[in-house]
């Protein structure tokens, strides 16, 4: 092992050879302690092997290739020119219907795309003409872009009464944007309260999502609210449940085993919605302390569910009063860990185990243990 | 502990495909050496260095070829950058609030372990670690991680012959340690606990037995074992 070594120290002192023995030794369980972490971070970093047919040699090609130009591109791409001639049509097309749909176009244009497109609510000259006495119409004007005259909409004249569409008409026809009360609710906005029978709930239990739905102060009696609700770290809203309001507008819909910090919000479709209610969850956590045999080795095991592999909880012991942080240790796959502790040292001290709170869950404080003095 | 060759060389390729088993296997192998490697360098926080270095190792594991001792060596280049960068790092930062002494109360190294073993490894690395830095990191590459000099030599920066010296100084220098011989005579009652494997180039000698063969109480430490 270590032959190339200076040769005149001669035969490794006996000391340096019990020093050196000692350093490669078994390994301690200290050591060894962090293997479900390592397990763990491997399982999350790894980078699989690229197979046979995706061997990543190309990449080292293109690495080495000079910075590609745009004409360059341009010359490799065989089709380019029928994509360049494709987009300048589309353009040219969304420009002249644009100016159609305006009436911005010379008259005998004009005419001849309202003869084309007509169907589609492209204006006729003449009648703009006509109507605005011989100046541009609104609806002709540039101006006027906004007026409501867009695809899908009703052609001018046939559109709201008196010629004018509401400004708020397109808006209103597109889909997709949010809800707006509906004509019935224009006399009085309709308001959908909402809140969490608790702001913390044990992880896995359930929650009632209270809400009230008002117009006009007044109780909204025998309306459908939908409960739609996001757990953290999901983007998507879903169903969670649906509710029909009592005679003062009341609904109480409850969730069934919420597993993780969730949002919640009821709404009436297209009428009203409620802000947001945020419930944190909180994982019970349990500390069952083992005494080891002359007090040298106690274990305390951690045991906790809804919590996640890495989680951080940390020791703590009770002195003068008040819990001071011992040390800390990640949870494994099945929501455990166990610390060693000094039975010696910690006789007739309290310790407990806190869960570090997490986007997903709350911080939790397990049950105290008193570590019992050694046999 | 005790690794051969073909089976680290083996966990080394399960490793690389992904396999957790060959993965932990390695880690199995040689976290404890790059943490008692660690601690001779002087990072406070080894724990948190080795599992920095062991990320950087798993990320980067599709690109390594090579052999288990090309890895040893790969596995400690890294852990010493990390560690560089931990007492830069921390050099930066200012002192924190000082330590209650509560935390040693839950020390995982328990009185049990230190009786049961002798000289303890914390205290075999405090030893070790009183060496200059130079020599303690040649000591500590060449003893702990296992790697022979020419690898020593690359991690350090040093020419072969640079580390040879450190080498023989190092040496020199615990063999005059009283504390070393102190504990050497204090262990010597004692039997001795197993070791922790040869790793690949740690051949036993010639005319060895193994622990409390000739020529040492563990067979492994002599000069006339052979790289």
């Amino acid at each position: 092992m270590i032959s190339d070594l200076p040769g005149d120290i001669g035969p490794l002192d006996p000391a340096v050879d019990e020093l050196f023995r000692t350093l490669t030794s078994e390994p301690t369980p200290a050591e060894l302690a962090g293997e479900q972490s390592a397990v763990a971070m491997f399982r999350a970093n790894i980078t699989p092997p690229a197979s046979p047919a995706t061997a990543p040699i190309p990449t080292r090609r293109l690495a080495a290739q000079p910075k590609p130009s745009v004409t360059r591109l341009f010359r490799r791409s065989p089709g380019w020119g029928i994509r360049l001639a494709a987009a300048v049509v589309i353009v040219l097309a969304v420009a002249m219907a644009s100016a159609a749909y305006t009436a911005a176009l010379p008259q005998p244009v004009q005419l001849l795309a309202h003869q084309v497109l007509g169907f589609a609510g492209v204006p006729n000259p003449a009648r703009s003409a006509h109507t605005g006495g011989g100046n541009r119409h609104p609806h002709g004007a540039p101006t006027s872009r906004n007026s409501g005259s867009s695809p899908g909409h009703a052609p001018p004249g046939h559109s709201a009464p008196g010629g004018t569409p509401s400004p708020h008409a397109h808006k209103s026809a597109t889909p997709g944007t949010s809800p707006s009360p509906p004509p019935s609710a224009a006399t009085g906005r309709a308001q959908l309260s909402a809140s969490a029978s608790s702001a913390e709930i044990p992880a896995g239990s359930e929650v009632v999502i209270d809400g009230q739905l008002t117009r006009s102060g007044a109780g909204v009696q025998g309306v459908t609210v939908q409960l739609v609700e996001r757990l953290v770290g999901h983007r998507l809203w879903h169903l969670g449940g649906t509710g029909q309001t009592t005679a003062d507008g009341n609904v109480a819909i409850t969730v069934a085993a919420v597993p993780a910090n969730a949002v919640f919000r009821l709404r009436v479709r297209g009428v009203a919605h409620s802000v947001n209610v945020l419930v944190t969850v909180i994982p019970p956590i349990t500390a069952t302390l083992t005494p080891g045999a002359g007090g040298l080795r106690d274990v305390l095991a951690v045991s906790t569910q809804y919590a996640h592999r890495g989680n951080v909880v940390q020791l703590e012991v009770q002195t003068g009063g008040s819990w001071t942080y011992l040390r800390a240790k990640r949870l494994n796959g099945a929501g455990k860990t166990t610390f060693v502790i000094s039975g010696r040292r910690l006789a007739n001290h309290k310790v407990r185990v806190v869960l570090l709170a997490t986007a997903r869950h709350g911080a939790s404080i397990s049950n105290t243990q008193t570590v019992p003095p050694p046999s | 502990m005790t690794s051969e060759t073909g089976v680290l060389d083996d966990a080394l390729a399960r490793a690389s495909s992904g396999d957790e088993a060959g993965f932990l296997e390695l880690w199995r192998a040689l976290q404890p050496r790059l943490l008692r490697f660690l601690r001779v360098v002087g990072c406070e926080d080894p724990d948190d260095v080795a599992s920095e270095t062991w990320l950087q190792v798993v990320r980067d594991l599709h690109r390594f070829s090579g052999g288990q001792e090309d890895f040893r060596r790969w596995l400690f280049t890294i852990g010493r950058h990390r560690a560089v960068d931990a007492a830069r790092a921390r050099s930066r930062r200012p002192a924190g609030a000082p330590n209650s002494g509560l935390d040693v109360l839950a020390d995982t190294q328990m009185v049990e372990d230190q009786v049961l073993e002798g000289m303890s490894v914390q205290g075999a690395v405090a030893l070790l670690s009183r060496l200059s830095r130079d020599q303690a990191e040649a000591v500590a590459l060449r003893v702990i991680a296992g790697l022979d000099t020419p690898d020593v030599a690359k991690i350090l920066g040093k020419s072969a012959g640079a580390v040879r010296v450190a080498l023989h100084r190092g040496l020199k220098a615990l063999a005059d340690d009283p504390s070393v011989r102190e504990l050497a005579a204090r262990n010597a009652s004692r039997p001795a606990p197993l070791g922790m494997g040869r790793l690949a180039g740690q051949r036993p000698a010639a005319g060895t037995t193994g622990p409390g063969g000739p020529g040492s109480a563990a067979g492994f430490w002599t000069l006339e074992e052979v790289d």
